[in-house]
């Protein structure tokens, strides 16, 4: 009897061990990721040969032969040096400090920079880089609006008119020529004023470097900083991280494209998937025949919720992007062919495709709901001279509004964090501008996109630079653990609600 | 009036939920026939799609000595026996342009983009070839070079073949009887813009027997086929080497397109392909393909610039059209003795040309892929055995695309199975656990994480399995090996302390007093880890992966299968668990009950009983994981190099049929070979996910009626 007990514990391990699992995913996750927002100090290290380096200690570790730890520092300026890292071994460190007013630079381009500043000229180089900040976007705009606006304006008028030679065109083409080189002197003054601006940077082997404030982002007196000043620097950053865009190829900067990407993707996805959800769970529940043809079908949608991700890309890729997005290329854009509009990937066929590989979650979770309201309700309803549609939409569809929506919740999960079918329908790695933004029609479904969960695998295995994205990557995957987690948990209390009041109701 | 409203509203709705309803049903129909659809093709046979007479308009009397078409098939360089080179519109008929060539009637050909001809010790090539125009690209005109001249030993030539190996290099080869000749000619030119020429090398030699063609093959070798069954390969300073002598009589031998195979005509009308190889350190030719064979005496091979079809024929006048790495016959036909066939250098137009001259239009589409290239051994050009490939590229033009999916079905097994092994012991476990031994009361913390963890994008998963586990695991494999072994130990053991020192449980339900057994396995998994160099130092010599490397004679790759099988397993867990623990818990209570009223205790209920009963659940829920892993796309291409190899071995890469689509799709040219086979791996992944899930859930449906009798 008792040796049995013993085995019961066995059996407890495998419950254990998957649980442990779970929680080290989130806490791998989270603590290769979010220290990275945290501003590390900067030490000073002097080297038995001489030689001196300032950086960040990002790692240490046993050398090959044991005998001693190596740290690995990121030395930043990788414009001088060549390299972002470099590792020394513990014996050779003659001293180490936290030098002040070590100025930590985060440029657009060539990574961070460490260095010195004269110590009174700081605060004027500081309002000098917010300055260049503000010229930059003025620059951003200015580029999109009156060069790209102006370059598209001329590219329709030189189409629409094409056939006819009218005055109205010459005269208008000629406006717009001019206002479009007019412009461009405006952009190359912009430009030479954003080069005037520069400030000596002084590394530690005594070089100085002259610095442009147009390519600076910020720059920190890291060592300086109080802790609430290293709180405030850490709730920045991850606001930066939201919200700004990427830099240098995807390995700095922010994910704000990508999340926007996910999150419209999945707007979309919903707005052809409940709809048409709900309307096959309603007319299989409520108003088709019940019969073999019925369970059969019904078997067909739930056993579509098992077949593989990619087989739904591969269809759409086929379906969506060649056929009818050729079709609808060759009837309504064919000006613009070869180059293909709809009938390359874009959003609107990567939101569809999503919506047919969760269609069967939202049916197979509106179907429970709909099972969920008791049939005395319905007979209820018709007792008092209701028609079947109306049964329908105030009786069994309200009460079954809970199950409905925690499939589209599961739904949206689900599509959130599913990338195969996206890396043939129109994924990339970096898109310029979102699939909704300010210039008419303001929604452009034939836009590509960018997407967390390829973002995650872009950077991470497909950057040239895979060890200095590698807190961006798991940053990236802390986002989109968080979005997923939150939508499931939103699902499994709604669940769990709609169970007690099912059970509640003592049906 | 309102009564009539509502009614309208009635049927209205009903209207909408039908057509909505069936038109869902109808997506999911779409869904597989378009699949279907695009990939049926691939097993199409080639057919003839039209067949024109040419009329050319200036009657000549005399049959045709040999003709080219341009690559649309538009224009044709017609040579007669006379000397006389037309340009033709074969559309219309109408007459481009026309060369007068001083040479003897016969004796003519036309190969490497030359026509050449041999008389009086002389011999002359001419370039003639196809210009195309700059703009469109198409081929618009024709262009007859300036000739060159050489001495050759012979009166007369009965083979020939010429390489252009740059515009001042040409390399010539002729034959008379038994005889050969091996020229090298450089030419410059010269200031005043006269071609020089200078013969850089030459050489005359006897090869034995009567010779039946001669080839130039890659590295300025010349092959030559004796009639007897003999093909000699001479090198430049004309020292040969006997590549294979099969002694069957030869009547045709010409070069595959790609320059690494040869195909030979038997004049018993065997039809075969040779190509070179190395094995056991020494480069042979080897039969690789030995193709259907015609009725008669093989007369001439004619290919294209495209692909590996060819076609051949007999002096019987049958034709075939055959592709070589399939070993395929596409297409029979059957014309006059006399009649002889050229290709444009696409491969869709074969013109045939003797008594009557006609365009053959070809519709040879996928002619690279079978059944048997597919699913079957094929021996590849350069390949010293048959083998099971998938390349489906290759760096230049003439590449021999290797489709086999083979590999790819093994990589997805193996993947799958490696991630069986991690997650169903302990999905079974912990499932069996929580449904028999777990207080209730616990159970509403415990499904969530397992909720949790199916929710998890598998990107995720696979992006932690190739960034942060197979760089550790390469580092920890044994202590992580030995985890596996010791956990189970130490809980027995740790249970057994508990059961016997400090309390022994009344009932048979466990609450939170089981999370004891969560230090215990983490400070256990820790002191595994701990004992990582000391385990590796003793077991295998300071070097696990050296060690691997030396016995196993396979290298340890980082991201391999036992990382997908903890990956893969991971994302497979949540499945199976709650499969397996709905299965248990619809085991009726009565016959729980039943069992511990006969005295049988929890465990032996637990197993003997609920399991027994619960089986067919189980098994289920053990063929939908697998389902599932079989499909998982983005954690084995995360978490494994995709290289299609073909083996079982532990630590090495491999590649699915999945991660092979998402690799290869957005490169594959539209309806194109690839592309339509990585629809059919698409829908054999839907076939098979599909039936395995239809089948599991009739056999649930049977099961569940059963047990409730």
């Amino acid at each position: 009897m008792k040796s049995e007990k013993v085995y019961t514990y066995l059996l407890s391990t495998g419950l254990m061990i998957i649980t442990l699992m779970v929680l080290s995913v989130f806490c791998i996750v989270i603590v290769n990721g979010a220290p990275h927002f945290w501003p590390k100090k900067v030490s000073h290290f002097v080297l038995k040969d001489g030689r001196e380096y300032l950086g960040e200690i990002h790692g240490k570790e046993l050398t090959l032969d044991k005998s001693q730890f190596r740290y690995r520092i990121k030395i930043g300026n990788r414009d001088v040096y060549g390299q972002d890292y470099v590792w020394i071994d513990e014996d050779q460190i003659v001293s180490r400090a936290f030098p002040h007013g070590v100025i930590m630079l985060e440029r657009m381009e060539w990574g961070n920079a460490y260095g010195f500043i004269p110590e009174k000229s700081i605060t004027e180089i500081k309002t000098k880089i917010k300055e260049a900040t503000r010229l930059r976007k003025r620059i951003v705009r200015f580029e999109k609006k009156n060069i790209a606006g102006v370059y598209a304006d001329i590219e329709a008028i030189q189409k629409k008119y094409a056939e006819e030679e009218t005055a109205y065109r010459k005269n208008r083409l000629s406006e717009l020529e001019d206002q479009y080189r007019n412009n461009e002197q405006i952009l190359e003054e912009l430009y030479i004023k954003a080069q005037k601006e520069t400030f000596r940077f002084s590394l530690i082997d005594k070089t100085e470097k002259e610095m442009r404030c147009f390519d600076i982002v910020h720059a920190t007196a890291v060592n300086d900083l109080s802790i609430v000043r290293k709180a405030g620097v850490f709730i920045y950053r991850i606001g930066e991280f939201i919200f700004s865009y990427p830099r240098e190829s995807n390995t700095e900067g922010g994910v704000f494209p990508a999340l926007f990407g996910t999150v419209f993707l999945v707007l979309i996805m919903s707005v052809f998937v409940f709809p048409f959800g709900v309307i096959a769970a309603v007319y299989l529940h409520e108003y088709a025949r019940h019969g073999i043809i019925l369970k059969l079908v019904r078997i067909t949608i739930f056993n579509l919720a098992g077949v593989p991700s990619i087989v739904y890309g591969v269809f759409g890729l086929g379906f969506f992007i060649y056929t009818v997005g050729g079709g609808v290329d060759a009837f309504f854009f064919s000006d613009n062919l070869p180059s293909p509009t709809f009938g390359t990937g874009g959003i609107l066929w990567a939101s569809l495709t999503m919506a047919i590989l969760t269609l069967p979650v939202v049916v197979v979770a509106s179907m429970e709901g709909l099972k969920s309201v008791p049939q005395m309700y319905r007979d209820g309803a018709y007792g008092l001279a209701a028609t079947k549609w109306e049964v329908i939409k105030d009786v069994v569809i309200p009460n079954a509004m809970p199950g409905m929506l925690t499939g589209l919740i599961l739904a949206i999960s689900r599509a959130a964090g599913e990338v195969a079918p996206l890396m043939i329908t129109g994924v990339v790695k970096l898109a310029l501008s979102l699939p909704a933004d300010l210039t008419a029609p303001f929604v452009h479904l034939e836009r590509k996109f960018m997407h967390l969960g390829f973002h995650i695998y872009d950077v991470g295995f497909q950057s040239p630079n895979v060890e200095a994205s590698r807190p961006m990557v798991f940053n990236t995957t802390l986002l989109l653990l968080v979005v997923v987690f939150v939508l499931n948990l939103t699902a499994i209390i709604i669940r769990n609600k709609l169970r007690k009041k099912f059970l509640r109701s003592g049906v | 009036m309102n009564t009539n409203i509502r009614k309208i509203k009635n049927n209205v709705a009903h209207g909408v939920f039908t057509v909505g309803g069936i038109s869902t049903i109808i997506i999911i129909v779409l869904l597989v026939t378009f699949l279907a659809k695009e990939f049926v093709p691939l097993f199409v046979s080639a057919r003839l799609k039209e067949t024109k007479e040419v009329v050319f308009k200036p009657q000549v009397s005399e049959s045709l000595l040999f003709a080219r078409i341009s690559e649309d098939g538009n224009m044709g360089l017609f040579f007669y026996p006379s000397g006389t080179l037309y340009l033709v519109n074969i559309q219309s008929g109408n007459l481009l342009k026309t060369w007068q060539l001083n040479v003897p009637g016969k004796n003519v050909y036309f190969e490497n983009n030359h026509l050449f001809y041999a008389a009086h010790k002389k011999f002359t090539a001419y370039p003639l070839r196809f210009t195309t125009d700059r703009q469109t690209g198409l081929e618009t005109d024709a262009k007859l070079g300036e000739p060159v001249e050489i001495e050759i030993p012979f009166e007369s030539v009965t083979h020939a073949a010429v390489r252009e190996l740059s515009d001042e290099e040409i390399t010539i080869a002729v034959s008379s009887g038994d005889e050969a000749y091996f020229v090298s000619l450089e030419m410059e030119e010269s200031f005043s813009g006269e071609i020089e020429v200078s013969d850089e090398m030459k050489k005359q030699f006897s090869v034995g027997a009567e010779i039946a063609g001669l080839e130039f093959y890659p590295g300025n070798l010349l092959l030559v086929a004796l009639t007897p069954g003999q093909v000699k390969i001479y090198d430049r300073s004309c020292v040969y080497r006997d590549l294979f002598n099969n002694k069957k009589e030869i009547a045709v031998m010409k070069k595959l397109f790609g320059d690494r195979a040869v195909c030979i005509g038997g004049a018993d009308g065997s039809v075969t392909v040779w190509s070179e190889a190395i094995r056991n350190q020494g480069r042979k030719f080897f039969l690789i393909h030995s193709m259907p064979s015609l009725s008669g005496k093989v007369k001439g091979f004619a290919f294209n610039d495209r692909d590996r079809s060819f076609i051949g024929w007999d002096a019987s006048g049958l034709v075939k059209l055959y592709h070589s790495t399939s070993e395929n016959v596409r297409l029979e036909m059957q014309r006059t003795a006399e009649t002889r066939y050229t290709f444009n250098s696409k491969g869709t137009i074969l013109f045939a040309y003797g008594d009557k001259n006609e365009c053959l239009h070809l519709e040879n589409h996928h002619a690279d892929v079978t059944v048997k290239t597919l699913f079957a051994k094929v021996w590849y050009e350069g390949y010293p055995k048959p083998a099971y490939v998938w390349q489906s590229t290759g760096g230049s033009q003439d590449f021999e695309p290797k489709f086999s999916l083979v590999p790819l079905l093994i990589g997805t097994f193996k993947g799958a199975l490696y991630a069986m092994l991690f997650a169903l012991p302990l999905a079974l476990c912990g499932a069996l656990f929580m449904n028999q031994f777990l207080h209730p009361s616990l159970h509403q913390y415990i499904k969530p994480v397992v909720e949790i963890m199916a929710g998890l994008p598998s990107v995720i998963i696979g992006f932690l399995a190739g960034l942060w586990l197979a760089p550790v695991l390469e580092k920890v494999l044994p202590s992580v090996l030995l985890a596996l072994l010791v956990i189970p130990v130490v809980t027995v053991i740790t249970g057994f302390l508990i059961e016997k020192i400090f309390f022994s449980k009344s009932t048979d339900t466990y609450k939170f007093e089981i999370f004891i057994f969560v230090p215990v396995i983490v400070v256990t998994f820790w002191a595994c880890l701990n004992c990582n160099s000391f385990l590796s130092d003793w077991l295998f010599n300071g070097d696990f992966k050296q060690y691997v490397y030396d016995t196993l004679g396979m290298p340890y790759d980082q991201r391999n299968a036992v990382v997908v099988g903890f990956a893969m397993g991971f994302a497979v867990i949540p499945i199976i668990f709650s499969l397996v623990e709905d299965a248990l818990s619809f085991v009726p209570k009565e016959i729980i009950a039943g069992s511990l009223a006969l005295g049988l205790s929890r465990w032996k209920t637990a197993t003997g009983v609920v399991l027994k009963s619960a089986r067919s659940g189980i098994l289920s829920a053990v063929m939908v994981g697998f389902g599932r892993a079989i499909g998982e796309t983005m954690i084995v291409l995360m978490a494994t190099g995709n290289t299609p190899v073909l083996s079982m071995f532990p630590f090495n890469g491999f590649r699915t049929l999945s991660a092979n689509i998402a690799v290869e799709l957005p490169e594959a040219p539209v309806d194109g070979s690839l592309y339509r086979i990585l629809f059919l791996s698409a829908f054999l992944l839907f076939l098979f996910t599909f039936l395995v899930n239809t089948l599991t859930d009739l056999l649930r449906d049977y099961w569940r009626r059963r047990l409730q009798g």
